[in-house]
């Protein structure tokens, strides 16, 4: 009997149906186990240009890896855009690093006994490109678990870093990213006033809500933080600003004012930090971190 | 050179010298500031368990579909200090890809993160609930369909994890074949 090709592939399908298909995840349930990873996240501010940051070095601060596992493991460190693979979110008011590269490591693989711990050290380096400063980015460090053969699941931890760079006025270059900002920073005396400048790179014209604070409204369950040692303003009505709406037509800057109105007395001693709030009609969101000081 | 030019001379070298002590002390002053970052930990840790770190299927016709049961499901615990999401992604085998429905060569793999007490049907695994090569973090609605999700964990509490497999509807593999699956905490 003559079978054709087709036949003879529809029986082998057939038969390989038929046949039990043998799929062994794992050969047997294994004792569970955890990762940590410490810190689980950082605010790097006021970060310069072109020079190599040396996290460690300057202020003695590793990232450690705990290993709960009861089986040696291999765990590979990368830095990543937030929306690559982690976290898909992250911090409103930052924006995703142009280049994950900017932040490095000492190595990239670490291997760690059962039940032990190592540290790997962070380095930063921000291209020297005027356009760079006044920048808050968000950027995600992956520490992933590689799998022995034979092993079902892996572990990972997905840090949230932000970085922001060097505050400066009067870069001479429109400032990176869709909505720019010029200073990112500034600091209002008892009753200072101060401008910043607004940069729409958005591609077309667009209307930009303003305010003091971090609205209730913001989707990421992380709020900005204070700038260490200072304390969040007692009333955001201490800051007087132009506009609370502005309009601001494509490839164009605009300028807004900020007045600090103290009391003459106030009841808690600072020095306070609030947040120039900007966001524009298409949802791009940035800030601007306002010091007082008395 | 008369008294004038002269004048005149002695004020642009003046003028170039001021600027250039002012450069100076605007360079350096740049320099000074450059080595003054703030560094703040905001999450002290990142921190995630498993209860077993294994899932036996055993074997299986072609085109079936398991999923874990209640003696078998794995509890994801968040040790952490803050609240996490968490994330899962898979790792193809070598003769193997993962699909959003079976085929020839192509798996299916979905999960759903459920309260201790939950155990979801077979319906309750839909579409948002298939495990991809990318990471993806849990929500109300991906990998959650009960009250209890993977979504805003809160800390040291957890979820249970129940994953259903659909073997291929053809394959000419019938070797062990091991997928992995990577189970990942992140900050919401």
């Amino acid at each position: 009997m003559r079978i054709s090709s087709v036949c003879l592939q529809r029986l082998k399908d057939t038969l390989i149906g038929l046949f039990a298909v043998m799929l062994l995840l794992v050969p047997c349930a294994a004792e569970g186990g955890g990762l940590t990873v410490e810190p689980g996240g950082l605010l790097l501010q006021n970060v310069p240009l072109s020079t190599v940051y040396d996290l460690y070095k300057e202020t003695g601060i590793a990232i450690k890896i705990l290993n709960g596992l009861d089986r040696q493991v291999t765990y590979r460190i990368t830095a990543r855009k937030p929306s690559h693979r982690g976290s898909e979110k992250w911090m409103e008011g930052y924006q995703e690093i142009p280049d994950s590269s900017y932040l490095f490591f000492d190595r990239n693989n670490v291997v760690i006994e059962p039940q032990g711990a190592e540290e790997f050290k962070l380095f930063l380096k921000i291209p020297d490109d005027p356009r760079y400063y006044n920048q808050h980015w968000a950027v995600t460090v992956a520490v992933e678990g590689q799998p022995s053969p034979g092993e079902v699941f892996a572990l990972a931890a997905y840090l949230p870093f932000e970085i922001e760079t060097e505050s400066r006025n009067s870069v001479g270059e429109k400032p990176w990213g869709k909505l720019g900002i010029e200073p990112s920073s500034l600091t209002l005396n008892t009753a200072g006033k101060e401008k910043i400048r607004i940069y729409n790179n958005e591609g077309k014209k667009q209307k930009y809500q303003l305010g003091i604070g971090i609205p209730g409204k913001t989707i990421s369950m992380r709020q900005i933080g204070l700038t260490r040692g200072y304390r969040d303003i007692p009333d955001v009505k201490w800051i007087g600003i132009s506009h609370d709406e502005l309009a601001v037509k494509q490839d164009g800057v605009r300028e807004v004012s900020l007045t600090a109105r103290l009391p003459d007395k106030p009841a808690e001693a600072g020095p306070w930090e609030t947040f120039l709030w900007i966001e524009s009609d298409s949802g791009e969101k940035a800030f601007v971190r306002i010091d007082i000081e008395q | 050179m008369n008294r004038g030019k002269m004048k005149k001379t002695i004020s642009v070298i003046c003028l170039w010298a001021i600027g250039f002590i002012l450069s100076w002390v605007a360079g350096n002053a740049y320099a000074a500031s450059s080595g003054n970052v703030t560094v703040t930990v905001t999450i002290q840790n990142v921190s995630v368990s498993l209860s077993a770190t294994g899932w036996d299927i055993g074997t299986i016709d072609a085109g079936q579909t398991v999923q874990m049961s209640e003696t078998t499901d794995i509890t994801v615990t968040n040790n952490g200090n803050v609240s996490e999401s968490f994330t899962l992604m898979l790792t193809n085998p070598t003769n193997w890809t993962a699909g959003s429905a079976a085929g020839s060569d192509v798996y299916v793999m979905k999960g759903l993160f459920v309260g201790a007490s939950d155990a979801p049907a077979p319906p309750d695994f839909g579409t948002d609930d298939v495990i991809t090569t990318s990471s993806q973090t849990a929500s109300a609605t991906i990998w959650g369909a009960f009250s209890t999700t993977g979504n805003n964990v809160p800390a040291l509490s957890s979820a249970d994890l129940w994953l259903q497999f659909t073997a291929p509807t053809s394959t000419n593999v019938i070797t062990e074949q091991s997928i992995v699956i990577t189970v990942g905490a992140t900050v919401p």
